[in-house]
């Protein structure tokens, strides 16, 4: 076998076997509450954030979804007059002058209420009056108005539990919680969403409250994350946000501010219902987290659930078969002129073409053996085949190949840390593996027409119809029949064609659209390979069935995940993998062109081409913008939709390569790896001008270095890009003049173990004074070999409360959010023992530019690096390791921000017992070396060594990596030495003759602590 | 006018809760939640006789001031009507505790007897329009009924 070895991870279907958490049938839709009570904070601006006022609005529902209003005031924070005396006054003041905006029949007079009095005469009897509590950012705002917190239990286990009312224990200072009052919880999943609802209401079992985030429902009916402020644009907001001059300092032009605000998000709540009431879906406003959950609602309006009969072996092929959209750089670091294309509706075309729904609405499932049609039909295969819509119909297969250096998605270890991704190389596996057909057909026609080794293969096919299928109105405005139509393809012809409806508004059209095309997505792929990881308690552990390629194991681990209802991988698979076909196709039809690409990601490609094409490098060919041109067509066979609605082709080029008047223009791109790329012109001067917006991914988690303001938008990755750009090509490039500055990101406090750090050092300080949970907070990226003496890099973030004066941040401590101790930061001097080098700007733009793609090689050969540049060629991977992992995308925005620092903090890995080289082989031959050897070797204790070696834990990636080396090495000894021990020898002889022994990147020679043994 | 609209809100939610959605008076057809009350049924009269012993009746006494301020202002009301007269009281915002001071006390007198006044004027002017009626029925049937002694 040729190739590197890699560690190659597939996607394992699992199963709870213990604390299995029974779903309970969910209650019918309860409708809009009646009441409504809705706030917002205004806070300090120090790091503690504490509530100095809010603005509350009261209202019932009228019958046309308007709310009449019938209190409106003012809560100011209890210590207001003792801390800030004048702005106390200011605010009585405006109390007594400013008059209430309420409807007829109650005062006018605006209440001035302090925050006790505010939980105990309005929220808690808004709680039970069963009212909608609503809020923009309502984590934020109940955070301000709770008087302690802890950590959240069960099912909020992983976010914080915040106590708001309390009693005072008779000839006592001591507060309690009131044991006749509910705690209300909040976890936080992301910047858009949370889970929010009480911990317990005595007499009322179950019962969660109703609260309702609009920023949630706002991106559920988006599907952006919005401000309050673009929230109340998207949805023409009559009376929207207003900017304030300053905050912190209560002012009457502060006071009337905050009071436009809740008038703004009570504007909104209104529009957010008449959008929300559209849809004609089984959902409460407050369970909807996205546009997913709509989309769910659905399916589930029209009758429609998962087909029956699907035996479990099969749903565990098609987990091991699943791969995320194809995202992958192939001209790296070389600026070349493009045109840029795209699908249109990707997953839900490819759905339709395939057939999906009709195997989605079926009443059973059967997979019939097709390995004779299969092998048959790619012996045959041809590029032409692959625009035949009656060859699409053949796709929903799944196979079981044996890679021998075919051209497959290969989920691996490509570089050198454990970062999993995946890419499409050329791939040899010691046994076969399940793919969809869709990749087996990509592989042959990449390949050069070889056909991989195909062993098995089990075709779906549909049996009847759900009884339950019945028609809706989409959006309350299009009839579709699920028992006569493709709901696939009905969402993407309505989306077409409500764009050009000549009877509606342009921001109706909009909408429209938008509520089209996120009901298309969603249901296109998402929905079924929806996994909800759950953390347990630490200490805790959960038994499952891991569903690998042997058979099923049985392992623990403290995250099992729990499927989502429309959880169905067979669909999830072969919708992505139909979608890599078709980037499979566009990319033959390039290179039979003589041309090739800069990079795809997902649903597009940007192909070099120029006006009048030609040569631009060795092996780099330019086609010319007819020969791009002509490739769309070919892909008009290939449109399912009504001609009427969606003419032409399904590919199409993208607007960016027009000028504004609509002219072609000469577009250029510079790709550094996946996902990570810009368009750009030359200017009449030749200098360089960024057109679009380009790719923020490993940039977006940072702040904008000119602060708050109105240069706080993006403009700086603009600028970030024009100097990569000019300096990859020669220009000359100023560095932007925030070059220097140390880059700070902004996370929130989201967990308790983010908290942590900061709860230790205030317990004696006052709630309200402290740094609570979902605080802001600054983050700073330490330099390697930047960290403080004595300190452990894979354990050390700093973390700062939150201020928008960037020298002031350089001056205060920074916390170590693992440690809890204080450190400084600084960009230029050596570090020592309570200083961080963190980096700069610069440094991280620096880093950015030349981001390794390791899944390609590098053209001069081996992986790419850095340095590399150029074009990529697929990498020769061989499997010298399988495991299993679970779910690949959890905490998102931790991860970009830093805060996770070891990849199975958030992601589950099971290894076979049967397979795991480390249990059979390297343990036992391991057990003949000292244990203090091994210790002094890896750089831990001989208690831990211990723990691994009787398999108590298992050693992190770098660790594990160092003991295998030892082994080896150990191994070979032993078989030089002819042990006597027959296991042992045993043991020694598999672990030499594994591809582990041989991977190139560990080297033969023993670290130089490996010095004392003991004889076998 | 409403002063204390989430707390009639609140009680109202309370009410439903505990009565069901679909709550009616078995006697007199009454579906308002705010005057109907749970009831122990079994057997009835054995229920009411725990509150009131020995004495079984649809009438009761308002405090007209709430009891708290003056607990000798009194009206005898049907529970129904004693009933709506609370939850409208309530809903203004009197509370029915004990004020500390005699401004605040005369005050939530004042807003009660504010409440009660319209509808005993709605009583007076309902009790006129009866007499109204009688007198028409006099003048219709007895024409000289004027002229008797009685009727001076």
């Amino acid at each position: 076998m040729t190739g590197d070895s890699v560690t190659v991870a597939l996607r394992a279907l699992t199963e709870r076997l213990s604390g299995v958490r029974r779903r309970s049938g969910r209650p019918g839709r309860r409708g809009w509450p009646r009441y409504v009570l809705l706030f917002d904070d205004e806070t300090t601006i120090d790091a503690a954030q504490q509530l100095n006022f809010l603005c509350y609005r009261y209202g019932r529902w009228r019958e046309n979804g308007t709310l009449d209003v019938r209190e409106e005031g003012l809560v100011y924070a209890d210590d207001l007059p003792d801390r800030d005396p004048a702005g106390y006054q200011v605010l009585a003041a405006y109390a007594d002058k400013e008059a209430a905006d309420v409807g007829p029949g109650v005062s006018h007079q605006l209440r001035l209420r302090t925050r006790s009095e505010f939980l105990k005469r309005m929220v808690w009897r808004a709680l039970v009056a069963d009212a909608l509590i609503v809020g923009f950012n309502l984590p934020f705002d109940l955070s301000r108005l709770a008087l302690e917190c802890g950590e959240g239990r069960r099912r909020y286990r992983g976010g914080f539990s915040f106590a708001l009312w309390q009693y005072r224990v008779r000839g006592s200072k001591q507060f309690r919680d009131d044991p006749h009052r509910p705690h209300v919880c909040i976890k936080h999943i992301d910047s858009a969403r949370a889970f929010i609802g009480l911990n317990r209401l005595p007499g009322r079992q179950g019962h969660r409250g109703y609260f309702l985030d609009l920023k949630t429902l706002a991106f559920a009916l988006t599907g952006k994350k919005q401000s309050l402020a673009s929230a109340c644009d998207a949805f023409g907001v009559e009376h929207g946000k207003l900017e304030a001059e300053r905050h912190g300092d209560i002012t009457p032009d502060y006071i009337a501010y905050c009071r436009r605000d809740v008038l703004a998000s009570q504007e909104l709540l209104e529009r957010l219902r008449a959008e929300f009431d559209r849809h004609p879906i089984d959902l409460d406003p407050w369970q909807v987290f996205s546009a997913a959950s709509i989309a769910k609602g659905y399916l589930d309006a029209m009758g429609v659930g998962l087909p029956t009969g699907t035996p479990k072996s099969l749903q565990a092929a098609a987990m091991l078969a699943y791969f995320g959209g194809r995202a992958e750089c192939r001209l790296r670091r070389m600026p070349v002129p493009v045109r840029h294309v795209d699908f249109t509706s990707m997953y839900p075309t490819v759905n339709t073409l395939m057939g999906v729904f009709a195997l989605l609405s079926a009443e059973h499932l059967k997979a019939v053996d097709a390995t004779a049609q299969v092998r048959q039909s790619l012996a045959c295969l041809t590029l032409e085949r692959c625009f035949e819509p009656s060859f699409w119909r053949e796709l929903p297969c799944f196979v079981l190949v044996h890679p021998d250096d075919d051209i497959l998605p290969v989920r691996a270890r490509y570089g050198a840390g454990d970062e999993l991704t995946i890419g499409v190389n050329h791939y040899q596996a010691g046994e076969p593996q399940w793919y969809a057909l869709a990749d087996v057909v990509a592989s042959v026609l990449l390949n050069g027409g070889r056909v991989p080794a195909v062993r098995k293969a089990l075709r779906l096919t549909p049996h009847g119809r759900q009884p339950d299928l019945r028609p809706l109105k989409i959006r309350g405005q299009f009839d579709v029949d699920p028992t006569t139509e493709d709901f696939f393809q009905r969402l993407v012809e309505l989306r077409m064609r409500s764009a050009v409806a000549p009877d509606s508004s342009p921001e109706e059209r909009e909408r429209l659209k938008q509520a089209l095309k996120l009901t298309a997505n969603s249901i296109s792929y998402g929905i079924f390979a929806e996994l909800n990881r759950q953390e347990l308690t630490r200490g805790d552990v959960a038994s499952v069935r891991v569903h690998g390629l042997h058979g099923a194991f049985d392992q623990t681990t403290q995250a099992p995940e729990d499927p989502g209802p429309m959880f169905f991988p067979l669909l999830a698979a072969l919708s992505t993998a139909a979608a890599r076909l078709m980037l499979a196709v566009l990319e033959r039809c390039v290179t039979d062109a003589g041309g090739t690409y800069v990079f795809v990601d997902t649903d597009s490609m940007s192909i070099v081409a120029s006006e009048h094409g030609g040569a631009i490098a060795s092996g780099i060919h330019a086609l010319t913008w007819a020969q791009v041109d002509a490739i769309p067509r070919r892909f008009t066979s290939l449109n399912p939709y009504d001609r009427a609605a969606v003419p032409g082709s399904i590919l199409e080029l993208k607007d960016v390569n027009s000028d504004p008047e609509g002219h072609p223009r000469d577009l250029w791109c510079f790709a550094i790896s996946a996902k990570r790329y810009a368009f750009f012109r030359y200017t009449d001067a030749g200098h360089v001008e960024i057109v679009g917006d380009p790719s923020e991914h490993g940039l977006g988690h940072l702040l904008s270095p000119y602060g708050p303001g109105p240069n706080s938008d993006r403009a700086w990755i603009k600028e970030a890009w024009r100097w990569i750009i000019a300096s990859a090509l020669g220009l000359p490039a100023r560095k932007p003049r925030w070059w220097d500055q140390p880059a700070i990101g902004r996370i929130a406090i989201t967990s308790p173990r983010v908290y942590g750090p900061f709860a230790k050092g205030q317990s004696r300080t006052p709630y309200a004074q402290r740094v609570k949970p979902f605080n802001f907070l600054l983050t700073a990226h330490v330099e390697p070999f930047g960290h403080p003496a004595g300190v452990d890099p894979q354990h050390f973030h700093l973390v700062q409360s939150y201020t928008a004066d960037v020298a002031q941040a350089m001056a205060r401590p920074w916390i170590d959010i693992y440690s809890g101790q204080p450190f400084h930061i600084t960009t230029g001097v050596t570090p020592d023992a309570i200083v961080a080098r963190v980096k700069t700007y610069g440094e991280i733009i620096t880093e950015y530019a030349t981001h390794p793609e390791p899944k390609s090689g590098d053209p001069r050969g081996g992986p790419c690096t850095r340095t590399s540049a150029g074009l990529l060629p697929r990498r020769h991977v061989r499997a010298a390791e399988l495991i299993y992992i679970g779910k690949e995308a959890n905490r998102l925005e931790d991860v970009d921000a830093g805060l996770v620092h070891a990849a199975e903090e958030v992601q589950a890995v099971y290894r076979d017992p049967r397979d795991d080289v480390w249990l059979t082989d390297a343990m036992p031959v391991l057990r003949v070396v000292t244990r203090r050897t091994l210790a002094a070797a890896v750089g831990v204790s001989t208690r831990t060594i211990k723990s691994y070696l009787n398999g108590h834990s298992r050693p992190r990636p770098d660790r594990h990596a160092k003991l295998v080396q030892l082994a080896v090495h150990e191994a070979r000894r032993l078989v030089r030495l002819q042990s006597t021990n027959p296991d042992l020898r045993g043991c020694a002889a598999r672990l030499l003759a594994t591809a582990l022994a041989r991977t190139p990147s560990q080297s033969r020679r023993p670290p130089r602590e490996h010095r004392r043994r003991v004889q076998p | 006018m409403e002063r204390d609209p989430i707390g009639s809100d609140a009680r109202q939610a309370t009410r439903e809760r505990s009565l069901g959605p679909e709550a009616v008076c078995v006697l007199c057809g009454e579906v308002d939640v705010a005057v109907l009350r749970r009831v122990d049924a079994t057997p009835f009269k054995a229920a009411l006789d725990k509150v009131h012993p020995g004495i079984w009746t649809l009438f009761e006494r308002d405090h007209v001031a709430g009891r708290a301020h003056d607990a000798a202002l009194t009206l005898v009301l049907c529970r129904n009507c004693h009933g709506k007269l609370t939850f409208v009281r309530m809903a203004a915002g009197i509370s029915m505790q004990s004020m500390p001071t005699a401004l605040e006390r005369n005050m939530l007198i004042l807003r009660g007897l504010a409440l009660f006044f319209p509808k005993l004027g709605a009583t007076c002017d309902r009790m006129a329009d009866e007499l109204e009626r009688q007198v028409a029925g006099l003048d219709r049937d007895q024409k000289n009924w004027r002229s008797h002694a009685w009727a001076k």
